[in-house]
């Protein structure tokens, strides 16, 4: 469960999210979506507990991301917006650290990296370099990574980004895989995207929420939504 | 402390993958082999004072040279997002890095123990001053680290933290020659800040603890400093 209450995030005289609410349940796959700038990358930082909240308060699985952020970080498997990987390591190595850096035991850690290259589909390139790997190999290491340790929420910043039609395809399985075990925010401007795997969506524009529902509840296309609502 | 440990098998990992840290030891040991050489065989000289009185200016380069990425490649590449979302505290991240880092310079220092066990085989040294000039060695190699982790953490470029560390260094290296200018009271306290006379203190063999303290101060101060500089880039 995410919780979000008045969140306000500010730098200087900029003011990144003002004032946001909302709640996402366990189980929903809910979509962030807005224009570029308006503060969805910000908002996941914030959950993530990577960045502090100029105000407001915010719990992710039951955890404040101030005060209990070691905590809330064992709970969530995190995919960055830039994808940063360790591009020095190969890709066993680098889900290897990732599994001992979350402490994860040796015993487990071994199944959960099998589990995890099976799903992502990197078992052609578990002994390349980082550096070697195409956008949508990158993509899935890191997507490997933040589900490497069973998290029960997952945030991805527009996991695929980058991704050709057949790799969108099958990040979007992958997290209707997910869905019934897991809570998934995640942002995107992907209209269909959010359409095709998102039980409901936010629509956030210059830090504030204007719109929150089912993709099918508007009653319209999202697309036409997305547009009215973003609009200067 | 755990974490730290594994972190710190991580960065040594990625340090040793690197090209960069294999042509700096190489010069390391190069520079080091022909200083501690050459007397014994020009001049019939068994002793370790060439090969240790030019470490503190020598490691004014060796030192920022390794520790110069460990920061600023993870802002640039923005792998810090990534180091920070782990379930990890900020100050395990930041020593994490420094035993990596005191990891690969402890094993070129590892590497030299080949000339005072050549000098157990031509001649007599001391071993009080041969026990002082390791401690001063590893002394020297954690304030300088500590001092290289700092730079690194201000910059996402690895050059502009290569030359700060070394101008910090530098500094501390010239400090005792600079209070020889300075006025009686002044140049006492100046002249205890510098490193010179910690670092030949203890290798003459002399353990006084003023100049543990004198390191084990510097290098928590700088690794304080860095794990402020971190958190406030991050949360910027």
């Amino acid at each position: 469960m995410i919780e979000v209450s008045q969140l306000t995030k500010t730098y200087g005289a900029t003011v990144a999210l003002d004032h946001v609410s909302f709640v996402v349940q366990p189980g929903e796959v809910v979509g962030l979506l807005g224009p570029n700038g308006a503060g969805k990358t910000t908002m996941l930082k914030i959950l993530t507990g990577y960045l502090p909240p100029s105000d407001g308060s915010a719990r992710v699985a039951n955890y404040d991301v101030l005060d209990q952020s070691l905590e809330l970080r064992r709970r969530i498997g995190y995919l960055p917006e830039t994808n940063p990987l360790y591009e020095e390591l190969a890709v066993y190595e680098s889900l290897t650290w990732t599994a001992r850096l979350r402490g994860m035991p040796p015993a487990d850690a071994e199944g959960a990296i099998r589990l995890a290259i099976q799903v992502c589909g990197l078992q052609s390139v578990i002994g390349k370099d980082i550096a070697h790997l195409s956008k949508g190999y990158r993509q899935r290491v890191g997507l490997a990574q933040a589900i490497l340790h069973d998290p029960e929420i997952l945030i991805l910043d527009e996991p695929t980004s980058g991704l050709d039609p057949n790799q969108q395809d099958e990040v979007h399985a992958l997290i209707q895989t997910m869905r019934q075990r897991k809570t998934v925010l995640l942002s995107t401007h992907i209209l269909s995207e959010a359409s095709r795997v998102c039980d409901r969506v936010l629509i956030i524009h210059k830090g504030n929420i204007v719109a929150d529902g089912s993709p099918a509840g508007f009653g319209r296309p999202l697309e036409d939504v997305f547009r009215e609502l973003t609009r200067s | 402390m755990k974490s730290v440990w594994t972190l710190a098998r991580k960065e040594l990992t990625i340090l040793l993958n690197a090209p960069a840290t294999y042509v700096i030891s190489v010069v390391f040991m190069l520079i080091t082999g022909w200083l501690f050489v050459s007397p014994l065989f020009q001049v019939n000289q068994s002793t370790l004072d060439t090969f240790f009185r030019p470490l503190p200016l020598i490691f004014t380069f060796l030192v920022p040279a390794l520790t110069m990425r460990s920061f600023s490649e993870e802002f640039k590449s923005g792998t810090i997002e990534y180091l920070s979302t782990l379930p990890l505290e900020d100050h395990e991240i930041v020593l994490g890095k420094y035993v990596a880092a005191m990891g690969l310079i402890g094993l070129l220092v590892t590497f030299t123990l080949v000339y005072p066990l050549v000098l157990l085989l031509v001649g007599r040294p001391d071993p009080g001053q041969l026990f002082g000039v390791y401690v001063s060695i590893l002394g020297l190699a954690s304030f300088f680290t500590a001092i290289g982790l700092c730079a690194s953490a201000v910059t996402r470029n690895q050059v502009v933290a290569f030359i700060l560390g070394f101008f910090i260094c530098f500094t501390f290296f010239l400090l005792s020659r600079v209070a020889d200018f300075m006025p009686g009271f002044l140049a006492g306290f100046v002249r205890g800040l510098s490193v010179d006379a910690h670092f030949d203190a203890l290798a003459r063999g002399v353990l006084d603890t003023r100049d543990v303290l004198y390191w084990v101060t510097g290098t928590a101060f700088f690794l304080a400093a860095a794990l402020s500089v971190m958190q406030s880039k991050k949360w910027r």
